[in-house]
């Protein structure tokens, strides 16, 4: 039974301690394989504003890419440059592309009608037509040159041959000189027969120059975007840290013992909440959880300790004041009373544990449940006789069910003991079931004192006693047996005031079906 | 610091790489006999050739042709060949 009065003792605050240091691998229950103390520094050189629990250690320098923070700011610079790279790549061949290819595709025109010529006229009659269109070139771009087969100059605009040209290609950028100022050519090289070569070109020098200007454009429009993708990808890392920081620093102030820290919620109602309510839900029930064994552990060392220490004393009394060999063994007996409830106390515990763990699961079947609690009345109605309790069943023909028969009979015969124990003479205990849409409900109401409403909570917890039953014989387990067959079953226990008495409904959920077994067909030719 | 060390890399070779010209073939340049006083010559007296075969000059012709002669006599050879070939082209029966 808990010591609400008494305080903490120093076993029990030794057994709390073994038991944290098991559930949160504390220094004591180190978990093999996990370097804790290397993780705990690299979290305090991310986050140096959360002082660490833990003695400063040396540890290398961590890699700068290990850290998630830096990969997602890079990842985001990653992003943010090919992003500006493709825009940059479309405005190129939007703009400089598309001049050059216009320029290509007037000399590949131009040649046409000009190679038509000479295959029509021959060579005088290209030669008058170069020339024409050297005069009539409006826009002042077109360049020209017909040469011989000993290269000298036909007709055209420009003074000679070029030394070296690019002849694996038709195509060729040459350097020209107009009214001594440099400009650039865009050239394209034919043969014709009787020897005879042609240039075609076009003055490019505004189109290569337009060419530099986008060049150097996109070049500082490069730098730019290389500078606010740097300085993105820096703030994207420092939103990443900054918000898992208070998390870090939560999980490091819980591994190190203190269960009553939090991670913020910051109220955006963002996925960064959302996950910081989930660890804030699954520390309270780890912190619920860990309370509970604490507890537990305590109820035990002060259950037992009286049962054990009584049989002690009738062996030690026996010991010294026995004078015959009746009256030895008469201690004895009863010393292995006093333990064998300390060991029926035992049982039960490892029955609920067994029972909560889903051991006997296994052992789940279909049963008819009407039958069973048939049985339980009968047996019951006798005991109830011998109390002067009358005992009332209403209980159907049939309620077809699927778990564990044995683990629902000890919780019904479990509600109907309480029940029997607790009720005054001339008083009703009533057993009923039903199918409800929730699964199964069978109710058990007596008119006992019940279980004051500060104390129903808690009313199923291993060991809890209230004031009413401190003066019956029991262990407190019953009920947590109870509802962990009920959890087993997928239902629930629960305890109502029944005015008076305690009107107790343990529901089993509905007929679960096993899972069907899987049949193979295997096709005949 | 390696990644300082990496931008800075980066920005000198892309600087080097934009500051770097096309670099057509090292021979002389050929000059265009195009852009000289002489072909502007040529161009003024084919335009009083072809000129004088027509009844009517276009008055905007003849005053191209007049200006193109007068910017090649003062140097401007491209800006008066510019403006001689347009002359011409405004005598075309067919523009």
């Amino acid at each position: 039974m808990p010591d609400a009065a008494g305080g903490e003792t120093a076993a029990d605050a030794a057994a709390g301690d073994a038991v944290a240091d098991a559930a949160g691998g504390g220094a004591a229950g180190k978990p093999a394989g996990i370097d804790r103390p290397g993780r705990l520094a690299r979290w305090r050189r991310w986050n140096r504003a959360a002082p660490s629990p833990v003695a400063e250690e040396e540890v290398p320098a961590p890699n700068f890419l290990r850290s998630a923070a830096v990969r997602f700011g890079v990842i985001y610079a990653a992003l943010f440059g090919i992003s500006a790279i493709a825009l940059a790549a479309f405005l190129w061949w939007s703009t400089a592309g598309l001049l050059e290819r216009q320029t290509d595709a007037a000399i590949l025109t131009d040649s046409l009608g000009l190679t038509e010529r000479f295959a029509e006229g021959g060579p005088k009659a290209l030669v008058e037509t170069i020339n024409d269109r050297v005069l009539g070139n409006v826009d002042d771009d077109a360049l020209y040159l017909l040469v011989d087969s000993a290269s000298q100059r036909v007709a055209g605009n420009l003074e000679s041959w070029p030394l070296r040209m690019a002849m694996d290609e038709d195509w060729d950028e040459l350097r020209i000189e107009r009214a001594g100022v440099a400009s650039l050519a865009r050239i394209h090289y034919f043969e014709l027969p009787g020897g005879f070569r042609l240039l075609i070109g076009r003055d490019v020098e505004l189109r290569s120059q337009l060419r530099v200007m986008m060049a150097d454009a996109m070049f500082w429009a490069a730098v730019i975007a290389l500078i606010l993708g740097t300085i993105g990808a820096w703030a994207v890392r420092g939103l990443f840290r900054s918000t898992i920081a208070d998390v870090s620093a939560t999980a490091m102030a819980v591994s190190a013992g203190d269960f009553t820290r939090r991670v913020r919620i910051a109220g955006h109602e963002d996925e960064f909440d959302l996950l910081a309510e989930t660890i804030n839900d699954m520390l309270d029930r780890i912190s619920s959880l860990m309370d509970g064994v604490r507890q537990v552990s305590n109820a035990i060392a002060h259950d037992l300790r009286t049962p054990i220490t009584r049989a002690r004393t009738r062996l030690e009394d026996a010991a010294i004041h026995a004078t015959t060999e009746a009256e030895l063994r008469a201690a004895v007996d009863r010393a292995m009373l006093d333990l064998d409830g300390v060991v029926s106390v035992f049982q039960a515990l490892l029955r609920i544990a067994e029972i909560e763990a889903g051991a006997r699961r296994s052992a789940f079947a279909p049963f008819d449940l009407a039958p069973l609690l048939t049985d339980l009345a009968e047996l019951y109605d006798a005991a109830a006789e011998e109390r002067g309790v009358r005992f009332q069943t209403s209980i159907p023909a049939t309620l077809p069910s699927f778990g564990d028969r044995d683990m629902v009979q000890q919780a019904v015969a479990n509600l109907l003991d309480n029940a029997l124990k607790f009720s005054p003479a001339d008083t009703t205990v009533q057993l009923t079931a039903s199918l409800t849409p929730g699964g199964i409900a069978i109710v058990v109401a007596d008119q006992g004192p019940g279980i004051p409403p500060e104390d129903r909570n808690r009313a199923a917890e291993r060991f809890f006693r209230g004031e009413s039953a401190r003066s019956t014989p029991g262990s407190g387990l019953g009920l947590a047996l109870v509802q962990a067959v009920a959890h087993l079953h997928g239902g629930s226990l629960n305890l109502d005031d029944g005015a008076p008495g305690l009107h107790a409904v343990l529901t089993l959920a509905g007929r679960i079906k096993p899972e069907a077994p899987r049949s193979i067909t295997i096709a005949s030719k | 610091m390696k990644l300082v060390q990496s931008l800075s890399a980066i920005l000198v070779i892309g600087t080097a790489t934009v500051q770097a010209q096309p670099q057509p073939d090292p021979q002389p340049a050929i000059r265009v006999t195009s852009d000289t006083t002489e072909f502007c010559d040529h161009l003024s007296r084919y335009f009083a050739r072809i000129s004088a075969g027509h009844h009517t000059v276009p008055a905007a012709s003849r005053a191209l042709a007049d200006e193109g002669g007068r910017l090649c006599a003062q140097g401007l050879i491209r800006a008066g060949i510019s403006r001689l070939r347009m002359a011409l082209y405004r005598l075309r029966p067919n523009r």
